[in-house]
């Protein structure tokens, strides 16, 4: 039996293309969600380390993250890893500006893929924002994991410029952190995140700001 | 020479019933809808293989939505998107086959999240998971929640 010369009809050309297209198109639609504008460029102007810190590149663990979030070419110039060798999984925290320099990111990275890590996207200087959270100067989130049965918090987050210093109330007690190229951290062994409270900035100009870690705001 | 031949002999038979097969303006009409579907068909399915959104609806004030079971994941994460141009607090979980139904292994805190601006929360590492995110305001809107798997 040899084989025919057969040739593949128009129309299922045509259904094929369209199939593709549409794969592709829902693709591409999907990894860029959530591509609409709304903030002030931020990222350059108050946190120094974006303006002159070394650069790094995008962490291949970051990469999908990057694309949902609008990382823009511009944007990846100025990925900067804050600080290395972190806490109990020894972490590092890093961090990007988004879409343009509208948006913040920061990244607590495990020292493997498997160490409990966690990302959060933020507008400085978004529209809309809860009476709590306008005009924070700063930006922080926890991250709880339950290891043999202890829960253990991590504190992190990233500071303007004009944030002179930073402090956590654990279980009623206030720890200072240190801020260092615009990021702080705090390893928490032993502590539940119920038991991570406020944290308060204190601005060049002496006035403070807080953020509960329990609401969010 | 034979499947040269065998070719030759199709082409001309197609071309002798080359009238019979061009379109008719109705089943013009027919192919463009069903090319239609196709597309959106293929669409949805080329999104969901890229997105893996397992929620998408209004959650009430401290519901949540979690994957079907668990499965090898690199991230999770969570954020309002009902189109207001609000804001929404959410938070993400990854839980371990062994943990208690409430009790995740893993979680993020509490975040102000907003899908169109790009703000939300992602817990970013390893593991066989079971993910879970919550609508952790005080008013009815919806999250979307999106892995890997």
């Amino acid at each position: 039996m040899g084989m025919r010369n057969r040739r593949i009809p128009a129309r299922v050309l045509v259904a094929v293309a369209v199939c593709v297209a549409g794969g592709v198109f829902g693709a591409a639609l999907a990894l860029s969600s959530g591509a609409a504008g709304g903030g002030k460029p931020v990222a350059g102007d108050e946190f120094g380390v974006f303006a002159s810190g070394t650069p790094a590149s995008v962490e291949p663990r970051l990469v999908s993250l990057a694309d949902q979030v609008g990382v823009d070419t511009s944007d990846k110039s100025h990925f900067r890893v804050l600080a290395t060798g972190l806490g109990q999984f020894n972490s590092r925290l890093v961090a990007f500006p988004a879409r343009s320099g509208e948006n913040v990111c920061y990244s607590l990275l495990g020292a493997s893929q498997y160490d409990p890590g966690m990302s959060y996207c933020y507008q400085p200087r978004g529209d809309n924002l809860p009476a709590g959270l306008a005009g924070e100067r700063f930006s922080v989130v926890a991250l709880q994991a339950r290891l043999d049965g202890v829960y253990h918090t991590q504190v992190f987050g990233v500071a303007e410029n004009i944030v002179k210093s930073i402090r956590v109330n654990v279980a009623g007690k206030w720890v200072p952190l240190s801020i260092v190229r615009n990021g702080f951290y705090l390893d928490l062994p032993g502590v539940a995140l119920e038991d991570v409270g406020i944290v308060e900035a204190t601005l060049a100009n002496g006035s403070t700001q807080v953020h509960d870690i329990q609401t969010g705001e | 020479m034979l499947a040269a031949t065998e070719g030759g002999t199709m082409m001309l038979s197609k071309l002798r019933r080359l009238p019979d097969v061009v379109p008719s303006p109705t089943s013009r009409v027919r192919f463009a809808v069903l090319a239609s579907v196709l597309f959106a068909a293929f669409a949805f399915a080329g999104a969901a293989i890229a997105a893996n959104i397992y929620w998408a609806s209004p959650l009430s004030p401290g519901g949540y939505a979690s994957t079907g079971g668990w499965n090898n994941r690199t991230y999770n994460w969570a954020c309002r998107d009902d189109g207001t141009g609000n804001t929404g607090k959410t938070q993400v979980a990854f839980f371990l086959t062994t943990d208690p139904p409430d009790d995740p292994s893993y979680k993020s805190g509490i975040v102000d999240s907003r899908c169109s601006t790009g703000v939300y929360a992602r817990l970013d590492f390893s593991g066989y998971f079971k993910c879970r995110c919550w609508n952790k305001g005080t008013i009815s809107f919806k999250v979307v929640c999106q892995t890997n798997i």
